[in-house]
C-alpha cells in the first residue's frame, strides 16, 4: 500500500510537469493554431537555467525566476524572429519549429555541455515527510502545490479577465472573433510567451525532482504531446487532467515493467484518438 | 452607405465571385437571394475582409474598406453574425456579449439593455454555457453581440435556416425592430422569411449580380423566382 501512495503521489508529482509544459503547447495550438516541435526545448532551457541558477547563487526563488523569465524572453524572440513569419503555413511551421528545436539544443550544449548535470534538492524542501508509517518526498509534495498553485492563477486569468475570454474564444473561433473588431494577432506573442514561460518553469521543477538535467529532458516533449491530444487541443483543465493521467500511469507501468512506461502512454493516446478523436476534453467546435 | 463595384473572389483556386455589384441604403433592409452556392455568403464574407476580393472595390460610408483587416472592418461599424451563428460555445452567454464590447461600461450596458429587451429569453441563461442554448436562441445571440456596439450595418446570414416557425416569427419581429436603427444586408435561402423583412432585394447567380430591385416586385415576379431560386413564394413556409 505504501508503495501505491509513494508512486500515486510521484505520479501526480510528474503529471503536474508535464502539465506545465503541455499547457503552452495545447494554447499555442488552440489559439495560434502553430504546432511547436520546440517546445520541449523550453521545458530543458528552464531546468538547466534553473539548477545553473540554484548551484551559483543557492536561492531556489531565483532559480525559478530566472528559468521562467529565459523561457518568456527566448520565446518572445523566436515568436517574433521565427513563428510570426509562418502563421498560416502549417508545413513551415514544422520545419521550422524543429529547426529551433535542434538549435536551441545545440546551444543548451554549448552552455552547459553534453554532460549531464546535478540538481540538487534545496534543503528546505529535501526529505522525507512521514505520514501514518509511510515516506513521503517533500519535495514532490512542494511540486504538486506549487503546481497547481500556478494553475488556479493561470485558470483565473483565463477565466476572470478579458484577456482569458479573448483566448479561450480565439481557441474556438479566431475568426469570430476578429469579425467583433479585435485584432487577434496582437494577443499571439504574449500566449506564446506565457506557454515557452510555463514550459520553462516545468524544467526548473523537474530538475530537484530527477537531481539531474541532461539532453533527455527531450523526451517529455512526447509526453506532451500525449497529454495534448489526450486533453484536446486548447483545452487548459484537459492538459491537467490528462497530465495527471500520464503521470500516474508512466509510473505504475514504469514500477512493474519500467521499459513498457511510453509505449503504454502511446497506447492509451492511440486509444483516445480511435475513440474520441478531438481529445476527452477539448473546446467545444463553432456553434 | 455600402457599395460594391466588380467584386471578385477566389477561395483557393476557386473563383467564386465573379462581379458581384451592390449598394445597401441608409435604414433599408436589402437581402441577398439566390440557389445554393451562387455566392451569397462570400460575399458577406468578402466585405468583412474574411475572403479579401482579388478585384472590385468596397467602399463604406464613402471610405475604401476593401483590403483593411477584418478587425478594421468591423470597427469601422459593420458586423457580422455568420451562417453558423459563430457563437464561443464554451463561454458564457453574458461573455458572447462582453467579448464584442468596444465602449465604456456605462454606454455598454445601455446597449446590453437594449439587446436583452430585444431578445428577453436570452435573460434567463446569461451564465449559463452558450453552447447549451437551441438554434434559436443562438441566434438571437449572435445577432444581440452584432449589436453590442452601435454598428451603423449588419451583415447576417441566414438566420432562420433550421428554425421552428414560432423562432422565425421571432426573429422576424426583432429584425424589423433592429433595422429602424440599423441597415442591415441579409443572405436568406427563405422568400417567405425574407418577404416579411426585405425591402429591396439582390439575385446572386454564380457568383454574380442578376437581378435586382424593391422586395414586392419579386413577389409578382413568380418567374424569376423559379428560375432563380426554384421555387415561388406560395410554396414557401413563413
Amino acid at each position: 500500500m505504501d508503495v501505491f501512495i509513494t508512486l500515486t503521489i510521484n505520479g501526480i508529482a510528474t503529471g503536474m510537469l508535464i502539465f506545465l509544459l503541455a499547457a503552452g503547447l495545447s494554447l499555442i495550438f488552440g489559439l495560434m493554431k502553430v504546432m511547436n516541435f520546440a517546445h520541449g526545448s523550453f521545458f530543458m532551457l528552464g531546468a538547466y537555467m534553473g539548477t545553473w541558477c540554484y548551484v551559483s547563487s543557492g536561492s531556489f526563488l531565483l532559480s525559478i525566476v530566472l528559468g521562467v523569465i529565459s523561457g518568456a524572453v527566448v520565446g518572445l524572440i523566436v515568436e517574433r524572429l521565427v513563428i510570426s513569419r509562418v502563421y498560416n503555413n502549417h508545413l513551415g511551421q514544422v520545419l521550422i519549429t524543429v529547426g529551433v528545436m535542434m538549435l536551441l539544443n545545440e546551444l543548451i550544449k554549448v552552455v552547459w555541455g553534453p554532460n549531464v548535470i546535478a540538481s540538487p534538492v534545496p534543503p528546505a524542501l529535501s526529505g522525507l515527510l512521514e505520514v501514518g508509517g509511510i515516506s513521503i518526498s517533500i519535495y514532490k509534495l512542494f511540486i504538486i502545490a506549487f503546481a497547481l498553485s500556478v494553475t488556479l492563477l493561470v485558470n483565473l486569468i483565463l477565466n476572470r479577465s478579458r484577456l482569458g475570454m479573448i483566448i479561450r474564444a480565439g481557441t474556438q473561433n479566431p475568426e469570430m472573433v476578429k469579425a467583433l473588431g479585435i485584432r487577434i494577432e496582437s494577443f499571439f506573442s504574449l500566449v506564446f510567451l506565457f506557454g515557452t514561460a510555463l514550459a520553462a518553469l516545468g524544467g526548473v521543477l523537474m530538475g530537484p525532482a530527477q537531481n539531474q538535467v541532461g539532453s533527455y529532458y527531450q523526451q517529455y516533449m512526447m509526453l506532451g504531446f500525449i497529454v495534448v491530444v489526450i486533453g484536446g487541443m486548447g483545452s487548459f483543465t484537459g492538459a491537467m487532467l490528462s497530465g495527471i493521467l500520464i503521470g500516474l500511469v508512466s509510473n505504475y507501468v514504469a514500477w512493474v515493467f519500467p521499459e513498457a512506461a511510453m509505449a503504454v502512454n502511446v497506447l492509451l493516446m492511440a486509444v483516445i484518438l480511435l475513440i474520441k478523436p478531438e481529445g476527452l476534453f477539448s473546446v467545444g467546435g463553432k456553434a | 452607405m455600402l457599395t460594391c463595384s466588380g467584386l471578385h473572389t477566389y477561395i483557393e483556386q476557386f473563383h467564386i465571385l465573379q462581379g458581384v455589384d451592390l449598394e445597401v441604403k441608409r435604414g433599408e433592409l436589402t437581402v441577398l437571394l439566390g440557389r445554393n452556392g451562387a455566392g451569397k455568403t462570400t460575399t458577406l464574407r468578402t466585405i468583412m475582409g474574411l475572403n479579401p476580393p482579388a478585384r472590385g472595390k468596397i467602399e463604406f460610408e464613402g471610405e475604401v474598406v476593401s483590403g483593411l483587416p477584418t478587425h478594421v472592418i468591423a470597427r469601422r461599424g459593420i458586423g457580422y453574425v455568420p451562417e453558423d451563428a459563430g457563437i464561443f460555445t464554451d463561454l458564457t452567454v453574458l461573455e458572447n456579449l462582453r467579448i464584442a464590447v468596444r465602449k465604456k461600461e456605462s454606454e455598454a450596458r445601455k446597449r446590453m439593455d437594449y439587446i436583452l429587451e430585444l431578445f428577453p429569453d436570452l435573460f434567463k441563461f446569461l451564465n449559463r454555457k452558450a453552447g447549451n442554448l437551441s438554434g434559436g436562441q443562438k441566434q438571437m445571440l449572435s445577432i444581440g453581440r452584432a449589436l453590442v456596439n452601435e454598428n451603423k450595418l449588419l451583415l447576417i446570414d441566414e438566420p432562420s435556416k433550421g428554425l421552428a416557425p414560432v423562432v422565425v416569427n421571432n426573429l422576424v419581429s426583432a429584425i424589423n425592430e433592429i433595422k429602424k436603427h440599423t441597415a442591415v444586408l441579409l443572405v436568406e435561402q427563405n422568400l417567405g422569411f425574407a418577404s416579411r423583412i426585405s425591402d429591396k432585394f439582390y439575385i446572386i447567380d454564380n457568383g454574380k449580380t442578376a437581378l435586382n430591385g424593391n422586395m414586392p416586385q419579386l413577389l409578382e415576379d413568380r418567374g424569376t423566382q423559379r428560375q432563380y431560386m426554384g421555387v415561388d413564394i406560395k410554396g414557401v413556409p413563413n
